[in-house]
């Protein structure tokens, strides 16, 4: 008893630094399981919108594309709209997310993997210093078309000017609740992604980042 | 009462014929800039057939749209396998895609394992640009004739008797400043009337089209 009343006073000045702490540093670092990227988050709910697709060649995921033949690449079409947080508190959001995985791997029953989203839940900032142009860090729900199964989706999203192939990035990764694709998400290593944290390089395609709208 | 009820029946009428007139006007955003994205799989267009499928375009709200097709086949003229065509955009900036796998055009004279068509097009500011990076041709054989995945743009090829073949066919539009746009069909055949000459119709496989003012 008289031990955790000595330690009262010690308890008190840890959440004191742990409060200034957060106070100086507004985002947030996330530190997800080993093959998912890992970013500073900042504001979340802002009011802006990416649009834009294109293609990725992961593995590797860097500028350079893998041989035709070897079905070693990803196409997809994205957008999301936040209007900024509403007087209520609330997010609206809109979006869509449209993914081909052409790799032979990744068919089921000869299909491409095909996810499609049906629900955009979340986004926030991306601190990324290689997207010069904005990167935004959002998500929802998604179905596997091939099976039905549903997951949680994440993706990271980076505008690094023009043209968008060889410089803009991108990634996803899923999880529950569907079992098959939990943990899903592309391997991109930096090099030869011209991005860290495992964000892939497009090949091909653009995303368009608007501060505003 | 009646003509009381009358008047303001017109009154609605004039509301609700606002409101329809209102929504089918673009918003003052759109009207500023007008991107538009389109891509397709197959498209054939002849006297005895006429399709195009499956079509994504990007709607006029700017935000997504995408189309897919487990197998498509137009007798005589084409089949292709796992087709898919996504079109996104907003303002200054639009990009589509088409992916086909297992393509067969003209019972066989012209075929590819896989066919990935992408444009993409931007205002930088400074300037408007559009490319075609990412798109490709996998193990094409022409009329007996393996063809470089990396064909130069506009390459033709002459199909005797039925008339010619352009691949990546890329046409640029704007004026490279305040305006671009691309088309680009990774396979176009012309058929051509052996006799007198005249075009008698085409097909395209594989078509991404996007543009920014």
């Amino acid at each position: 008893m008289s031990t955790v009343r000595n330690l009262g006073p010690l308890f008190g000045a840890v959440a004191a630094m742990m409060l200034a702490w957060a106070c100086e540093r507004p985002e947030r670092a996330v530190d997800s399981h080993a093959a998912k990227p890992r970013f500073w988050f900042g504001a979340q709910c802002p009011a802006a919108k990416m649009t834009g697709g294109g293609r990725i060649d992961a593995p590797l995921g860097g500028p350079e594309k893998n041989p035709p033949a070897s079905h070693q690449f990803q196409t997809f079409g994205a957008h999301v709209i936040s209007d900024g947080l509403a007087p209520d508190g609330t997010c609206p959001l809109k979006g869509q997310l449209e993914w081909v995985d052409h790799r032979d791997e990744m068919r089921v029953n000869g299909r491409p993997l095909n996810l499609h989203s049906e629900q955009i839940t979340f986004v926030e900032e991306l601190l990324e210093d290689t997207c010069k142009d904005g990167a935004l860090h959002w998500g929802g729900r998604l179905v596997e078309k091939n099976t039905g199964e549903e997951y949680d989706f994440e993706v990271f999203d980076c505008d690094n000017g023009e043209p968008g192939a060889e410089q803009d990035g991108f990634n996803i990764a899923l999880s529950g609740p569907g079992e098959s694709l939990d943990g899903y998400t592309l391997n991109c290593p930096s090099p030869p992604s011209i991005h860290p944290d495992n964000i892939c390089t497009l090949t091909g395609g653009n995303r368009q980042f608007h501060p505003t709208h | 009462m009646k003509r009381h009820a009358t008047t303001r029946g017109g009154a609605w009428g004039f509301v609700v014929l606002g409101l329809l007139f209102s929504a089918a006007l673009p918003t003052t955003e759109a009207w500023a800039q007008t991107p538009t994205a389109r891509s397709f799989g197959v498209a054939v267009f002849t006297p005895t057939a006429s399709t195009t499928s499956p079509l994504a375009v990007l709607p006029t709200d700017g935000s997504m749209s995408d189309a897919s097709a487990p197998n498509v086949s137009v007798a005589n003229f084409v089949g292709a396998d796992n087709v898919f065509a996504t079109a996104t955009g907003s303002a200054g900036s639009a990009e589509s895609n088409a992916t086909l796998e297992n393509v067969s055009l003209l019972n066989g004279l012209i075929t590819a394992n896989g066919v990935m068509a992408l444009a993409s097009s931007a205002l930088t500011g400074s300037a408007a640009i559009s490319d075609a990076a990412g798109s490709l041709l996998d193990n094409l054989v022409v009329n007996g004739a393996s063809i470089a995945s990396d064909v130069l743009p506009n390459t033709r090829i002459d199909l005797p008797g039925l008339g010619y073949v352009v691949l990546n066919e890329q046409t640029l539009t704007g004026d490279g400043v305040s305006s671009s746009g691309i088309t680009v069909n990774m396979i176009h055949v012309v058929l051509v009337d052996a006799l007198t000459g005249a075009q008698t119709g085409e097909i395209v496989v594989g078509s991404a089209s996007s543009s920014v003012n």
